[in-house]
């Protein structure tokens, strides 16, 4: 029985490897179709994108049983030198199936989704053009069992994001955005690079299976140095403080963009990294993470409270929950930030997509400009509700068991990092329901609309409804009862229902809530008198984001571009310079050959012709037409001959 | 034949050739030339040579020198004023044929034969003889040149 | 036989013919010029009779009677072209005649 069983196995193993190369294959393949043929397609282009997102989602669920079986499944290439120990290639296991999981899933909700969001865009064909590239990249990147595979889907992603952030280039806001996202997850990038690089020299491998022997040859220095260095590309792909100054400028992106790359998958390949490469982590490292992580984690939220754009709200409330899962790995607790991500996709995009029904209805993002959607907009607002209060962390919703996940690690670890963790969420259940209440009840402020806002069309609310039933439901598996999402990381053991932390984090959702209420809506301020002018001292550096851009701008850019401009002046200096010296060199040159010509040249040929005009002259002389002097000459001759001849 | 003889007829030669081409008058300088021919007539009589002296000078004096003076004569009133000079290039003139003078005559001085005339004195039957006989073309030809000379020169000279 | 004065006659035709051609170099009367060069066949007519009679050849005194001749078919015929010469450019001065000048 146990032959025949591990037969079937073998044989579905053999299949099933194959399929890993669709996975990132088929979304390739639409990709390529859509950006040749993308125009004459049309309106079919969308579906090509859907059904090759679909495809691989399919595939995902294919491998799923051999994966939860706790087995991993490898398709690799012997790669520069044939034969060699090198290869490259994918490798599915427990983590990355996650992931797999996820941008499968909601990259075919919200490509659904973008039909009805985009369907008045010119350029709606390559709109799924760059969304299939997207997460074809995306895949490899997750899927690779290699870092220089990784860093190529790393780049690839960079890429999408670029192109797909501006999109709307003729928005100068857009191409600006686009801009700073690129650099700034570039600077990232070059952590990475410099990492990859350092390990290959020093350990002379990059495949993920051997980083665990490698962690015990390595030594700690040198490992911490690694590991900070990819750390730092993690940093700017998940917007970390101090590289997270890109993320709300991306909010100018199509808001399906925002939902995709910006809050469920692009910015969560961070955390997959540290996640993969955490053999690599020191202590001294993982120490730098966890302060990393709740830098950005409370930093965001602050800003978050005072954000009144629905995306920019949303936006800082992603960093925030990215420094949330930096933090869970700082803390050693990978399968809590793993979950974390995992249910973070779902309802984050949920929130995003339920954003864009309101834009698309209202074309308004502003928060004075919105109130009261609930009677228009039912379904949009209910998704809204379940979403912010799975985010807030609602007990039984999905973002509770995850979040609740990291306090527990917390509390194991540090009572200072619980601590700050329950004031970060309790800012977080503060902006969320801020922003539900703001938008979707009280008065409507709307106005200047020649029709009131409506309901989105089922092409929007059927996806987000699907994510619905996730953000709620989908946390259940890792509640107590059913563990099937941490044995798939490889922990087996159940853990029972942890009650205070419970307690706590409903306590932290009421407050919250309480304060959302009386601050944001009512407008009531409970400060004391004597705090006030603090407060508002305190209250304008949070809404001028801790002015980091402006110091970014200041400090770092402006005397970059001065520097790039004086070089390029000696530069043109220089070049210019030489150019036109060269110039006048030739000039000087061909003066200098004329004035030898003129002198020497002709100089000599007029000597000559002087000397000749000279001799005729004299010699004209002697033709005087004088018979006698002819005669005399004669004489003169004869005599002279007769000289020159004698004997 | 005695040397004092030619000696003097020599003299006689020289100096009226030198007359000749020195004298600003004309006509003198012609009638020198007459002397001076006289003189080499009366060479060639100490020559023995007597036919070819009265030759010379029926022929010579008589009819050349007389043409020349017939044509000074015509020419008489061309002959300008005092002023422009008798002679032209008088200095290279003199030096070149000094030059010559002295290459001829250093080319003969050192002659080799006697100056014993070898035999009699040439007689007229002779020169007769010689001049149908051996010479017969020469004779004939001059005689052809003498008519090209007339004709010519009444050719060039005649008045339309 | 008396010897002759070889050297002498040798040598005074010489000066004969440099007296003529000094002649001819230096008149510009053209007259003047036909009178130097009939000095100068004078003195190769001399010089002819000489060596004719030291050798007793006739040619020698036959060449001088050619000379004779021709001297006066030149005289002719140069007198009658300076005739027509002074016609036609109106002057017996050979230097006025330079058309040929260069």
């Amino acid at each position: 029985m146990d032959i025949f069983l591990l037969g079937h196995v073998a044989a579905w193993a053999l299949l099933t490897t194959q399929l890993l190369l669709l996975i990132p294959g088929l979304p390739l393949v639409a990709f390529a179709i859509l950006i040749t043929l993308g125009r004459r397609l049309g309106r079919r282009s969308a579906w090509l994108a859907v059904a090759a997102l679909l495809g691989s989602f399919l595939c995902t669920l294919y491998i799923a049983p051999f994966v939860f079986q706790g087995n991993q499944l490898e398709v690799t290439w012997a790669w520069l030198v044939p034969a060699s120990s090198w290869t490259i290639g994918f490798a599915v296991d427990g983590l990355n199936w996650i992931i797999l999981f996820v941008v499968t899933l909601i990259g075919t909700m919200i490509a659904i989704y973008s039909i009805g969001y985009m369907h008045d865009d010119p350029r709606f064909s390559r709109f799924f053009a760059y969304f299939s590239l997207f997460c074809a990249s995306m895949l490899t990147l997750v899927m690779a069992n290699h870092f220089v595979l990784l860093y190529v889907g790393w780049e690839l992603v960079g890429l999408c994001s670029y192109l797909l952030i501006s999109f709307w280039f003729e928005k100068p806001a857009a191409a600006e955005a686009g801009r700073k996202a690129f650099l700034t997850t570039r600077v990232g990038d070059t952590g990475l690079l410099l990492g990859i690089l350092l390990l290959a020299t020093t350990a002379g491998t990059l495949q993920f299976g051997d980083l665990r022997s490698v962690a015990e040859q390595l030594p700690a220095g040198l490992l911490t140095l690694i590991s900070v260095l990819v750390f730092i590309g993690a940093a700017g792909k998940s917007a970390q403080f101090p590289l997270h100054v890109w993320l709300p400028d991306a909010m100018e992106g199509p808001t399906p963009v925002s939902a995709l790359i910006h809050a469920a998958t692009m910015v969560a390949a961070g955390v997959y990294l540290v996640a993969r490469t955490l053999p690599l982590f020191t202590p001294e490292s993982l120490q730098i993470v966890l302060v990393i992580g709740l830098i950005t984690h409370l930093f965001a939220g602050t800003v978050a409270l005072t954000q009144t754009d629905i995306k920019r709200i949303l936006a800082y409330s992603t960093l925030s929950q990215l420094g949330l899962m930096m933090t869970a790995l700082g803390l050693g607790a990978v399968s809590a930030a793993m979950f974390h991500l995992f249910t973070h996709a779902f309802f984050k995009a949920l929130l995003f997509l339920g954003a864009g029904s309101v834009i698309h209805a209202t074309h308004e993002q502003e928060l004075s400009k919105l109130g009261g959607l609930r009677k228009h907009m039912p379904v949009t607002a209910t998704l809204f509700l379940i979403a912010s209060l799975s985010m807030g962390g609602l007990v039984f919703l999905s973002g509770f068991w995850s979040k609740d996940a990291i306090l527990i690690a917390a509390r194991h670890t540090s009572p200072t990092v619980l601590w700050l963790l329950l004031a970060g969420a309790v800012m977080t259940a503060a902006y969320s329901l801020r922003l539900y209440w703001r938008c979707f009840h009280g008065a409507a402020h709307a106005s200047g609309h020649e029709h009131a806002p409506h309901e989105s069309p089922l092409i929007m609310t059927g996806p987000m409804t699907l994510l619905g039933v996730g953000a709620a439901l989908i946390g259940l598996l890792g509640s107590p009862w059913n563990h099937e999402f941490f044995s798939l990381l490889g922990e087996h053991e159940a853990h029972g229902l942890d009650v205070p932390i419970l307690l706590l984090s409903t306590a932290v959702l009421v407050t919250g809530a309480l304060l959302a209420w009386v601050v944001g809506v009512q407008r009531r301020n409970l400060l004391p008198a004597g705090l006030r002018p603090l407060g508002h001292r305190l209250y304008g550096w949070a809404l001028n984001k801790y002015y980091v851009d402006e110091a970014y701008q200041r400090w770092l850019i402006a005397p970059l571009l001065g520097l790039m401009q004086a070089m390029a002046r000696v530069d043109q200096v220089a070049i210019d310079g030489t150019v036109n010296n060269v110039g006048r060199f030739g000039r000087w040159t061909g003066e200098t050959k004329a004035w030898i010509d003129r002198v020497f040249v002709d100089g000599l040929v007029n000597g000559v012709a002087l000397t000749v005009r000279g001799f005729g002259g004299v010699l004209r002389w002697v033709q005087t037409g004088i018979v006698q002097q002819y005669l005399l000459i004669v004489v003169v001759s004869v005599v002279v001959l007769s000289f020159i001849m004698r004997r | 034949m005695s040397f004092t003889v030619f000696a003097l007829f020599a003299a006689l030669v020289l100096v009226s050739a030198i007359w000749v081409v020195t004298l600003r008058n004309l006509f003198r300088a012609a009638l020198s030339l007459g002397l001076a021919l006289l003189g080499v007539a009366a060479i060639f009589l100490l020559l023995e040579a007597e036919f070819l002296a009265f030759v010379q000078i029926l022929v010579y004096v008589g009819a050349i020198l007389t043409l020349v003076i017939f044509a000074i004569m015509l020419t008489a009133k061309l002959q300008t004023a005092v002023d422009v000079p008798s002679r032209r290039q008088p200095v290279a003139a003199a030096l070149a044929c000094t030059a010559l003078f002295a290459v001829l005559v250093a080319a003969t001085w050192g002659l080799s034969w006697s100056p014993y005339p070898a035999g009699d004195a040439v007689n007229l039957s002779a020169l007769g003889r010689e001049l149908v006989e051996t010479l017969v073309l020469p004779f004939e030809v001059i005689s052809l040149v003498f008519v090209a000379a007339v004709v010519g020169a009444i050719a060039i000279a005649a008045r339309r | 036989m008396s010897p002759l004065p070889l050297q002498g006659l040798v040598v005074l035709s010489h000066a004969v013919f440099c007296l003529g051609l000094y002649g001819m170099l230096t008149r510009r009367n053209a007259i003047g010029m036909l009178l130097a060069v009939e000095l100068i066949l004078n003195a190769a007519a001399m010089n002819f009779v000489v060596f004719g009679r030291l050798f007793s050849h006739v040619q020698g005194q036959a060449f001088a009677l050619f000379i004779i001749a021709l001297a006066a078919c030149e005289a002719v015929v140069g007198l009658a072209i300076i005739i027509k010469l002074t016609r036609v450019a109106k002057t017996v001065y050979a230097d006025d005649v330079n058309v040929l000048r260069g």
